[in-house]
């Protein structure tokens, strides 16, 4: 019998299981949102952009796929973002100082995205995503507007396309 | 309506020195005292992941720590060694403690013996390890990243300071998984 869901699982992450994850969350979504349920729908989608970016993130740094990702290291990243100047006040979630982030530290690294405007989509995506998404947003009876939907939808799904390339 | 002409990129006058200084301490590290270097290796490119927990970052700007860091690596290990570090962080012992990255403590463990050091000798021989006194409190911090360098620490403190008693604390991050919730 395999695992029960939560037992076997260990306190650290790694790249593969962030993308694995958004990979199972995005699917979930996709069917919430064709249920009428676009709330948790929304709620999913955030966790995808927000694995896919974290796990862009350990990939730039040179993370292997199965190395473990501890709380120092997300920690580290947030300090990493205050010499950069980006005003990070909150928790992890926050997928607009990911995107600055990566997008400084790539610069620093001379390692720059090559298509043009890379990074503005990337800025665009996920300021799109965190205008409609927190990940207190569990707790809220808030449903969201069938466009706003149809937008985190979108952005998630830019996400997924590009998540080798972030 | 307001003017904002062109600013200068941040310099910092003491760059140079605390280039040279930590050049130094990579080529010949100490076993005891700041700066604590800290490596990890990325496993996917090989890459050098490097903490740099030292007071002397004290007044230097952020921006320009990292610069700083891997400029002190190629002057010791070579253009080629710089390249590889992917993430260069520099920190002061208080911000590393803030951060998890030095969860072994050395305190001193003071008993009432008829000969005992005073509690100035106590804070001195731990300034001399390496404590931070940044934060201003009635004790230094003296944190090591490694329970073997609290150890070695611990026994320096010992040998120092002759009739003197440690103890070495690990501190539990009460920090979820690295999901963040």
């Amino acid at each position: 019998m395999p695992d029960l869901l939560v037992l076997g699982i260990g306190p650290d992450d790694s790249i593969d299981q962030f993308r694995g994850a958004a990979g199972f969350r995005n699917a979930e979504a996709w069917l919430l949102a064709g249920s009428g349920h676009g709330g948790a729908a929304v709620y999913l989608w955030g966790y995808v952009v927000e694995m896919t970016i974290k796990a862009a993130w350990f990939a730039l740094l040179g993370y292997g796929d199965d190395q473990s990702i501890g709380l120092g290291d997300l920690r580290r990243a947030k300090e990493k973002a205050l010499s950069y100047k980006i005003v990070w006040p909150g928790n992890f979630h926050d997928l607009n100082c990911w995107a600055q982030l990566l997008i400084r530290h790539r610069t620093f690294l001379k390692r720059p995205y090559t298509v043009y405007h890379f990074d503005r989509a990337l800025l665009a995506h996920s300021q799109r995503v965190y205008n409609r998404w927190r990940e207190w947003l569990r707790y809220k009876k808030n449903v969201p507007y069938p466009f706003e939907v149809q937008s985190v939808a979108e952005s998630a799904g830019w996400f997924l396309k590009h998540s080798r390339d972030l | 309506m307001p003017r904002h002409p062109p600013t200068e990129p941040t310099d910092y006058a003491e760059r140079e020195t605390l280039v040279a200084a930590l050049a130094k301490e990579i080529q010949t590290p100490s076993h005891i005292g700041q700066p604590i270097i800290v490596e990890k290796l990325a496993t996917g490119t090989q890459s050098i992941i490097t903490d740099v927990i030292w007071d002397q970052w004290e007044g230097c700007p952020r921006e320009l720590r990292a610069d700083i860091i891997v400029d002190a690596y190629e002057k010791t290990l070579g253009a080629e060694y710089r390249e590889k570090i992917s993430l260069a962080l520099g920190v002061t012992v208080p911000e590393a403690v803030a951060m998890g990255l030095l969860p072994y403590g050395v305190r001193p463990a003071r008993r009432l013996a008829p000969v005992q050091p005073s509690e100035e000798e106590y804070r001195r021989a731990m300034v001399d390890a390496g404590a931070s006194t940044l934060s201003g409190a009635r004790w230094p911090i003296l944190r090591c990243a490694t329970l073997e360098d609290a150890e070695a620490t611990q026994d320096y403190l010992q040998q120092i300071l002759a009739d003197s008693n440690w103890i070495i604390v690990q501190e539990v991050d009460p920090g979820d998984a690295a999901s963040g919730q």
